[in-house]
């Protein structure tokens, strides 16, 4: 997972687009052309890969994740807190690429923005099962609200 | 013919009298009303003086909040709990006695032989995972919890166990 492929657009309006994968192909024409003539648009993404070596990433919003047709497709982001600990947690799929990590430090501390998050994310783990990055998106076309 | 010129200039003296008398009688009413104008208005101009003086403001009105108050108090709330748990555990790590920590350590070995015996069943139960918590109540520190995890984290990723219940999946 490299955490620089996912980026913001900054066009009229502020643009959400997730240049890696093919599913933006579709998209493309919507999200290139001006945004004055998109008050409204939503953007609805939710995808999960996971690689061989057990890292992977998750990225999209929960209003997408939470409408898949697939019952299965999920994102959660959980935090219990035990007496000497607190257990955070991120997980994860989309059809057979699910995936889940225990955020490092830096990553603990954005946990509570990350519960409240209602907008687009994207998220990475490496091959140990540490979510190493995270990002946030606040774009209207993505809001869960 | 005096008498007609006396009587002409009597008539005529009698005229002018009149009319100097109904002009001064017009002017007077003017004068009246002009002083009845300028006494309105100086009470006009006087009145807010009189009074406790009141600005009202009106600036513009504040955009809508972007979040609901809700949403504040349950981020509030969260960001509250999880500060209680970080310096309840940073007051455990201090006060933990040798003994105490030697009892945790022992409780996160035990952990990661139940996350063993998982991995060779490729099966992760929910008692597995109840056991773990109970393992590393003892007093695992943070840094003990998330090395069980993350190690959880991998054997899912990997495929090399299964969960029963996504509930119970981490420590």
């Amino acid at each position: 997972m490299t955490s620089g492929e996912e980026r913001l657009r900054d066009d009229e309006m502020l643009q959400f687009k997730f240049s890696r994968f093919a599913f933006s192909f579709a998209g493309l024409a919507v999200v290139t052309i001006s945004g004055a003539a998109y008050a409204g648009y939503r953007n609805d993404t939710e995808i999960c890969h996971i690689a061989s070596d057990g890292s992977g990433y998750c990225a999209g919003n929960f209003r997408a994740f939470a409408n898949a047709p697939n019952n299965g497709d999920h994102v959660s982001v959980n935090v219990e807190y035990w007496p000497t600990y607190t257990s955070y947690s991120f997980d994860g799929s989309v059809g057979a690429s699910a995936g889940t990590c225990v955020p490092n430090s830096k990553l603990q501390a954005l946990w509570p923005q990350f519960m409240a998050h209602q907008g687009a994310f994207s998220i990475g783990w490496d091959a140990t099962g540490t979510c190493t990055d995270l990002e946030l998106y606040n774009a209207s076309q993505s809001l869960t609200f | 013919m005096r008498r007609d010129i006396l009587a002409y200039a009597l008539v005529a003296g009698g005229a002018l009298v009149a009319f100097i008398a109904c002009r001064d009688a017009r002017q007077a009413k003017q004068m009246e009303a002009l002083t009845a104008q300028v006494t309105a208005l100086q009470t006009t101009n006087e009145r807010p003086q009189s009074g406790p003086t009141v600005i009202a403001y009106r600036g513009p009105t504040p955009p809508p909040s972007a979040m609901d108050p809700a949403d504040v108090d349950r981020i509030a709330g969260r960001v509250a709990a999880m500060m209680a748990a970080s310096a309840q555990r940073e007051k455990s790590e201090v006060e933990a006695s040798p003994e105490q920590r030697a009892a945790a350590r022992q409780g996160v070995e035990r952990a990661g032989r139940v996350l063993d015996a998982a991995e060779a069943r490729g099966h992760l139960t929910k008692e597995d995972v109840l056991q773990i918590r109970r393992e590393l109540a003892l007093g695992a520190t943070q840094e003990e919890a998330d090395g069980i995890g993350k190690r959880v984290a991998v054997a899912l990723n990997t495929r090399k166990i299964v969960r029963e219940d996504p509930k119970y999946t981490m420590p």
